[in-house]
């Protein structure tokens, strides 16, 4: 068994047999990687990264995870193909619409999982989300309640929820598709902050400009297949398969990002 | 008024009985609201499980409370149930089953609204997080649906109030049947029936007031 970071092996999932979201997908990466996910709607980016968090069944396939055995396609298996719910905890994972739960504080946002999931104690776990909302510019925000947030700090919380169980690599889904645009540079500042800490990220974005910012490599594709696979600066500027280069041209009205 | 003139000595000669009548509507709004409270719950979690059988059975529980008048209910667990099954209970007994499971009934579908009005991306965020599903539905979905819930609940509690009134047709002594026959005793039924109506509005607003007031507080909160 090859000891890759996360290996995904002919990963397929289709609903009813009749739409194939997932047909077929191969990619390993490497730690430290900013995996951006780009392509049209419904080419099963946003099912790829929910199959790896382990929130969808599949059908064929498996995902290693730090040369671990995680995912596998199993039948009989009512809900999800876990092998090992450990490696799960690894993972962390942030959603479009923030999911942050609206009866809890943003303090007890965070603190919810470690202390009820982790058995940390309450003072711990208090501590260590008021340094990190601190490092966030949220720390006088820890008592309010969502409802009060903006969108964009709502993410960020929601961010921060994430990053408190100190996961090995973080997955994005479109994280700022529900923010009002002058919302959206804060989350994403935010992201490149994480880049800069060398956090490993998958991010599934329709942001192309923002892609090219934090990719260190981007994966195009479109009906269930991995199309194209190359650093940002190659498939921006010289995609070398025609459907990424009329993609490209469709979402950014111009021939190339520069 | 057609030579009627307003007595409001009765009125007052007629309060210590009222009050006697009232302390039962209490009482038995009380327990049964405690009961539509916890047993509404209950109903929910029968009604949504993954067992058939219990699903049913919520179910046809729910449906028949909710679509049978709640005077006809009354009488019918008042008349028929000993009947049928040979139970015998004292009145008042019979009266708290009666309305208890007409509120549990309606509080389920209260609970079971609020229940799926939480979105799924809830459910997967708990899954992201690493909760397990009973500390989801503990941490997670019950405050909320709790929260969401609230104000239905009292708004049915306020039902419940005006409910119990029909009792006095199965000679239960609360408040409505102490003013029918203290009506029928002094004849003065305009004063009698006003004053019982007074005090029925008279406890209700207060608490349709803190719906109002809860249902403001909640959109803050869960916007």
């Amino acid at each position: 068994m090859s000891s890759c970071f996360l290996k995904v092996q002919n990963l397929r999932k289709s609903y009813g047999g009749l739409v194939h979201v997932l047909d077929g997908m191969n990619f390993q990466m490497e730690p430290k990687e900013r995996i951006v996910v780009i392509g049209p709607s419904g080419s099963g980016k946003s099912t790829l990264l929910r199959c790896i968090m382990g929130l969808e069944k599949i059908d064929d396939g498996r995902i290693e995870f730090e040369g671990a055995r995680y995912i596998e396609a199993q039948a009989n298996r009512r809900k999800d193909n876990l092998v090992d719910t450990a490696v799960r905890a690894k993972i962390g994972m942030v959603f479009q619409h923030y999911t942050l739960f609206p009866h809890l504080t943003v303090l007890g946002n965070l603190v919810l999982s470690p202390i009820r999931a982790r058995g940390e104690s309450r003072a711990s776990a208090t501590e260590r989300a008021m340094q990190l909302l601190k490092r966030l510019g949220l720390d006088n925000r820890a008592n309010a309640y969502p409802g009060m947030l903006s969108g964009g700090q709502k993410q960020r919380v929601a961010i921060a929820r994430a990053l408190l169980l100190d996961p090995k690599i973080m997955l994005f889904d479109e994280v700022t598709s529900a923010l009002d645009p002058e919302l959206v540079a804060e989350v994403e500042g935010l992201m490149l902050e994480l880049a800069e800490q060398k956090m490993s990220m998958m991010i599934v974005t329709h942001d192309m400009w923002f892609a090219k910012r934090i990719a260190t490599r981007v994966i195009f594709c479109a009906d269930g297949h991995i199309v194209e696979d190359a650093p940002p600066a190659k498939i921006f500027s010289d995609p070398a398969e025609p459907r990424t280069a009329d993609f490209l041209k469709k979402v950014l009205h111009v021939d190339t990002v520069s | 008024m057609n030579g009627y003139t307003w007595d409001s000595s009765v009125v007052f000669s007629s309060l210590p009985q009222l009050m006697s009548g009232l302390a039962v509507t209490l009482q038995l709004t009380g327990i049964c609201a405690v009961i539509g409270l916890v047993g509404g719950f209950l109903v929910c979690l029968m009604a949504m499980s993954r067992i058939l059988p219990l699903r049913w059975i919520a179910v046809i529980f729910i449906e028949l409370f909710r679509c049978t008048p709640a005077l006809v209910q009354i009488i019918w667990i008042f008349y028929c149930v000993p009947f049928f099954f040979g139970i015998f209970m004292d009145p008042f007994t019979m009266a708290v089953l009666a309305l208890g499971m007409n509120i549990t009934a309606f509080n389920a579908e209260a609970y079971r609204a609020a229940i799926q009005a939480i979105p799924s991306s809830h459910y997967d965020a708990c899954t992201a997080l690493g909760l397990s599903s009973l500390k989801r539905t503990i941490y997670v979905i019950l405050p909320q649906a709790v929260l969401l819930a609230i104000p239905v609940l009292l708004t049915n509690t306020i039902g419940l109030l005006q409910q119990t009134a029909l009792v006095a047709i199965v000679a239960i002594s609360d408040l409505m049947y102490q003013g029918k026959s203290l009506a029928t005793q002094t004849y003065r039924p305009i004063e009698i029936y006003s004053t019982v109506a007074f005090i029925y509005f008279i406890l209700s607003l207060p608490l349709s007031q803190v719906v109002g007031f809860c249902e403001k507080r909640l959109r803050a909160r869960l916007a």
